[in-house]
């Protein structure tokens, strides 16, 4: 029933106020959306519906996959500004494309696959801040250690970080990674290796970089 | 190694205040100023656009074409009506088309094959060939874009090289043709496989 404008939530809906807090959201959209098309506006109530059943998909990528996708984004433009309209651009490529999707896996893996891309193109057309927020926590935090690591990755090829990261970090396969990247299985492993191989040199036997490819 | 590199990304997260600041703006519909996205509604009128130029191209290609003769002017193997003929060299091919005609040098795969062809005697195609994947290089003399490729790709990205400004176009931040000027003639570089503009980047500074 309307009253004042608003539809009247039943009274039987009580309990935790969390519980009642997220009723009423709901509550109130559905309100909203049933007086759009008893308004004879099916269309906007369609739209609504759409925008709404959006936004909710937007919030759980970025809840499952948006520290992966910022991490990865960070590994290749080094400033959390560039990585985060990265996070975001992909979102929207997400939104745009409405790819369909086999499972999380090969979600996962798209998601992957545009973040890197679009990082790339950040790279190539030079929109990159030189401001690196990793460095300075590290220096703040006084570890020495890893602001040595983290150097030595930066200083590597792009085409040796981005397996490098995919590999250490997100614990993918070559085969895997060649799926992400677009580029031969062969082509992962020599980058690898090769990208092993110059951070041993960089940090000069100093951390243990061997481990099987 | 590994847990190192995994202590240092662990340092980068999604904050609260990001999390906001990305979902406001995608509930606004707010997207990154730096990255342009053509808009989606226009594509199927590029396509019916793109129809429409290659039928008017092609009536009025008709009568010229009619009128190409099978003549052995030079060196070359004439194939076919049109006058396409095949060149054993990129300096066969320059004479053929009578323009310096340039090669790809670092081509992203193992090329098992190259082939030179002048089409008409006014442009020049350099097709380099893989077991999966191929990379078509042309030039013409005539100007505007030689590619052949009508595809209606929803992204373009314009890079500004050294030498000059080349779009290129694809879908997903992966690119698969790419056009350009060089003085008066018109360039495209095609790919059967799509990369990101970085590579892109690496593949058109190699032409030379």
């Amino acid at each position: 029933m309307l009253v004042n404008g608003m539809y009247d939530m039943p009274a039987e809906w009580s309990g935790p106020v969390r519980w009642r807090r997220a009723l009423l959201r709901l509550w109130i959209k559905a309100a909203a959306v049933l007086e759009a098309a008893m308004a004879g506006e099916p269309r906007k109530a369609a739209a609504a519906l759409e925008q709404e059943a959006r936004n909710r998909k937007a919030e759980v990528l970025l809840d499952t996959y948006g520290n992966q996708i910022l991490r990865l984004a960070y590994s290749y433009l080094h400033n959390l500004d560039d990585a985060e309209e990265v996070l975001q651009d992909t979102l929207i490529q997400y939104w745009n494309k409405g790819p369909a999707f086999e499972n999380k896996a090969h979600e996962k893996a798209w998601l992957l696959r545009v973040a890197a891309n679009l990082s790339k193109n950040r790279i190539a057309y030079n929109k990159v801040r030189s401001t690196d927020e990793l460095k300075e926590t590290l220096a703040a935090e006084q570890r020495e250690d890893l602001s040595f690591v983290w150097e030595a990755v930066k200083e590597l090829p792009v085409k040796y970080r981005e397996v490098i990261h995919l590999f250490y970090y997100e614990g993918l396969s070559t085969a895997q990674i060649a799926a992400v990247l677009q580029q031969k299985e062969s082509t992962v492993r020599s980058h690898l290796m090769r990208g092993r191989g110059k951070l041993k040199t960089i940090l000069k036997e100093g951390y243990d970089v061997e481990g099987g490819i | 190694m590994r847990e190192a590199y995994k202590e240092i990304m662990d340092h980068i997260a999604v904050t609260d205040e990001m999390r906001e600041r990305i979902l406001h703006n995608l509930r606004g519909g707010t997207s990154s100023p730096s990255v342009s996205r053509p808009r989606r509604p226009f594509v199927p009128m590029l396509a019916a656009a793109a129809c429409l130029a290659l039928l008017l191209a092609g009536t009025a290609a008709l009568p010229r074409l009619s009128q190409l003769v099978q003549g052995d002017n030079s060196s070359g193997v004439q194939t076919g009506i049109l006058d396409r003929r095949e060149a054993a060299s990129l300096q066969e091919l320059s004479q053929l088309v009578g323009f310096p005609v340039e090669e790809v040098e670092e081509v992203p795969f193992s090329v098992t094959e190259i082939r030179y062809t002048a089409y008409g005697g006014t442009m020049a195609e350099v097709q380099y060939k893989g077991e999966e994947q191929s990379l078509t290089f042309r030039k013409t003399a005539e100007g505007g874009d030689p590619s052949g490729d009508y595809t209606a790709y929803p992204d373009t990205l314009v890079l500004e090289l050294p030498w000059g400004t080349v779009t290129l176009k694809g879908e997903e931040g992966a690119y698969r043709l790419a056009l350009w000027q060089e003085a008066s003639y018109g360039c495209s570089l095609q790919s059967t496989a799509a990369y990101p503009a970085e590579e892109w980047t690496a593949l058109l500074e190699s032409i030379g």
